[in-house]
């Protein structure tokens, strides 16, 4: 009725909540399939991990090995239990009732390490950063700790503090891996050219010799991140993103195919290979490959922004099972998903103001290529010059170089 | 060295992979309904990989959970899930019996229906702890929604905060003053209600001679025609307002609004008419059942379904005599003293009753539309 709006929280909040949304049923059939889930074999290191844990509790060591395992597994199954599962095992070593960025002061630095990556991977940064300031003060040699604590500093933008760490990377031996490090670094601090070909050299080097033996295949416990496969998909994708900053988009999308075709499962790659194809047009193939089940909202706003484009119809499904989990997210109290939600509002949703109040807050924790190329089209597309000028004043600082930027700043 | 043996590149391969959505984290949805008596329902949807978890739900270890392998462990699984809730009302603990076991989906996320009846001791605040998974998934949330007499009420429990407890239900008289001011509101701000109130109001100051109008003697007469007609419109529009909301009668909306809309038209017509003037107290009494559905529906809109009917009821009701009362209060000294001049009875009244007949035929219009 038309007052219902005029008595809004006076006699009681009535929230929209997903109650109905359910469809509660009774299968028929009683080998109606409810889940499919992964067999565990007894050789699976975590099985054994976790008897052992059972068995003599409270050893440090089996603890901060077990999460580490959890957290391979999360990544590779792509199943958040296993973070939560290894969040709950370090537990007792954190401090009760203070922050989870704090620790017990005696704690090993794997449990340090271990609880930065579950802090980073939910963003926040700022707690991973503390207790790797923490690992790396109390042994500067923790190369572990150096390398997370520089590729938070890359997701940043804050490359030129993540280049000693790079080299202490280096320095400790760790050719290879140092010199990926320093290669983001160099990418991302005016030396686009010399990232390129210090990377592409390490590739053609690694890539072309004989295949590693894949060790941790053989004996088929291993998830697919840690494989030979991954390492060589993430070099390719790094060195599509140099491609397409450098102007050469081609390049950067046959790079991006091969990482694709190296590690299917990983979402990063298929997500950018869609954004890649929807800049030159190719909408539908960008939809079918962000067509996936069980899709997180980075994913499903690459759907959405396809089918928007093809004016399919399956889009406002899309875009409900969008509303649907962010709404889910913000009432179960998480971070803001801000750089998928400045995408939506600025090329789903068609709302500069919100995109740009959107990127701009994403800025300030995440500055990938995507992260900086939203915020610049969100500032153009408000024409809002103090945006502009504040993204400029940041490359210039930083020298970070972006082809798709010339020309859009003063 | 060879990049791809080195256990430092795959940890720095994880780094790059995505963040952990929402989707695929942990909730369960707790639903449940304290509005019947001492019986708390309630729903509880757990994800069918967090049972798997603790339960290892998949008991032929072929790598899929069937229906027939979670209904042959159904009674453990109850067990388990009623192990992590505790209900109580009124300070005293409730007792909780399984009852049922049904799929859900939520997220596109598969999970358990666990339909439950707490059988307490007595009404009273509930007070509600719902902590499954707490102890191996600090991410897991138990996302609430719950409906008591005090109202709805939605929240999330978490491993740092497991429990929720009714806040104190408003006293009778504060529900009561509460819904005086709602029945107040309504009608003030409801323009179909007012419009139809001054319609009846309007001819109160005259005495109809068959074609003509002539000004009625004193207050005594006209406050006598007027406590008769608006006492009919009271009393019927008080009838229907009980039945309708204490569920004996129930009539959809869309009929009752263009009922409404067109009992004003009618008035307005009528008032054209010096012959007419009989049929008011009938017209009252008439409309005024229509009208008393459409208060309730207005009440059934503030979500009082699950507070307490009598102070609920009876404010709204006194909330809406006020407003009539001040109405009266307002116009009828004006009208009273306009009642000798013939402007006012063949000019005043006729037009505005037409336009506001006009505004009844339009909204009866958009109402069907």
């Amino acid at each position: 009725m038309r007052k219902a709006a005029l008595f809004a929280g006076l006699a009681l909040a009535t929230f929209g909540v997903d109650a109905g949304a359910a469809g509660r049923f009774r299968p028929a059939a009683p080998d109606y399939v409810v889940m499919r889930v992964p067999a565990r074999s007894a050789a699976d290191p975590i099985v054994m991990l976790e008897q052992q844990r059972a068995a003599a509790p409270g050893d440090e060591r089996t603890d901060a090995r077990l999460a580490e395992l959890y957290l391979e597994r999360a990544r590779a199954e792509r199943q958040p239990r296993y973070f939560a599962r290894a969040e709950a095992i370090l537990q007792p070593w954190l401090t009760p009732g203070l922050t989870r960025g704090l620790t017990r002061a005696d704690v090993s630095a794997t449990v340090l390490r271990v609880q930065a990556d579950i802090l980073q991977n939910r963003h926040e940064f700022g707690a991973a950063l503390m207790l790797l300031d923490r690992a790396v003060a109390r042994d500067p040699r923790d190369t572990g700790a150096r390398l997370m604590r520089a590729s938070v500093k890359l997701v940043q933008g804050e490359a030129r503090q993540a280049r000693p760490d790079c080299a202490a990377v280096l320095a400790a031996g760790e050719s290879a891996v140092g010199t990926i490090c320093l290669a983001q670094v160099l990418g991302a601090t005016g030396s686009l050219a010399r990232a390129e070909s210090v990377l592409s050299a390490l590739s053609a080097r690694e890539l072309a010799g004989p295949q590693a033996p894949n060790t941790s295949a053989a004996t088929g416990t291993s998830p697919a991140s840690t494989s030979p496969q991954f390492v060589r998909a993430w070099m390719l994708w790094l060195l599509a993103d140099f491609a397409d900053r450098a102007g050469h988009p081609a390049d950067a999308e046959s790079r991006l195919r091969a990482a694709f075709a190296a590690a299917p499962e990983n979402e990063g790659i298929r997500s950018a290979l869609c954004d890649l194809l929807d800049a030159r047009g190719a909408h539908g193939e960008s939809a079918a490959l962000a067509d996936v089940a069980m899709p997180s909202v980075g994913l499903l706003a690459r759907r959405a922004r396809a089918q928007a484009s093809l004016k399919d119809p399956a889009f406002a499904d899309t875009r409900a099972q969008i509303d649907e989990l962010l709404t889910l997210s913000r009432r179960r109290g998480e971070l803001p998903h801000l750089r998928e939600e400045a995408l939506i509002a600025l090329e789903i949703d068609r709302d500069p103001q919100r995109a740009l109040a959107l990127a701009r807050s994403n800025f300030q924790s995440q500055r990938e290529t995507i992260d900086v190329r939203l915020l610049l089209r969100a500032a153009r597309a408000c024409n809002d010059s103090a945006a502009l000028v504040e993204l400029t004043r940041w490359l210039q600082k930083t020298g970070y170089e972006d082809r798709a930027l010339d020309g859009s700043l003063t | 060295m060879n990049v791809l043996r080195s256990a430092l590149l795959i940890l720095l391969a994880f780094l790059v992979a995505p963040r952990v959505d929402a989707h695929a984290t942990s909730s369960s949805y707790f639903i449940a309904d304290a509005t019947h008596g001492t019986e708390v329902r309630i729903t509880w949807d757990v994800p069918v990989a967090d049972l798997h978890w603790a339960l290892g739900l998949d008991s032929s270890g072929d790598g899929t959970i069937t229906w027939s392998e979670i209904d042959a462990r159904r009674d453990v699984i109850a067990t388990f899930v009623a192990s992590h809730l505790s209900l109580a009302r009124g300070g005293s603990a409730c007792e909780v019996v399984f009852d049922d076991l049904q799929l859900a989906t939520h997220a596109e996320l598969p999970h358990l229906s666990l339909a439950f009846a707490g059988h307490c001791q007595k009404p009273g605040a509930l007070t509600l702890s719902a902590n499954l998974f707490f102890d191996t998934d600090p991410t897991q949330r138990t996302l609430v929604d719950l409906t008591t007499t005090g109202g709805q009420f939605t929240s999330v429990l978490s491993p740092s905060a497991p429990q929720w407890s009714e806040p104190p239900a408003p006293s009778v008289f504060a529900t009561f003053a509460t819904f005086v001011g709602q029945g107040l509101w309504h009608v003030w701000i409801g323009y179909d209600h007012l419009a139809f109130l001054v319609l009846l109001l309007l001819p109160s100051v005259l005495r109809s001679t068959g074609k003509d109008w002539q000004a009625t003697h004193g207050m005594r007469e006209t406050a006598g025609d007027l406590l008769r007609i608006i006492t009919a419109f009271t009393v019927a529009h008080s009838i229907t307002l009980a039945l309708a909301t204490t569920g004996v009668v129930h009539v959809p909306v869309r009929p009752i609004e263009i009922a409404i809309a067109a009992s004003i038209v009618i008035a307005g017509l009528l008032n054209l008419f010096p012959r007419a003037a009989s049929a008011r107290l009938a017209l009252a009494f008439f409309f005024g059942l229509i009208h008393g559905f459409g208060f309730a529906n207005a009440l059934a809109e503030l979500g009082a379904g699950g507070m307490r009917l009598v102070p609920t009821l009876a404010g709204f009701n006194v909330g809406v005599e006020l407003a009539q009362l001040s109405l009266v209060a307002l116009v009828l000294p004006l009208l009273f003293r306009a009642r000798h001049s013939v402007f006012y009875a063949w000019r005043f009244m006729p037009a505005t009753s037409l336009v506001a007949a006009m505004a009844g035929a339009a909204w009866l219009v958009a109402r069907t539309g």
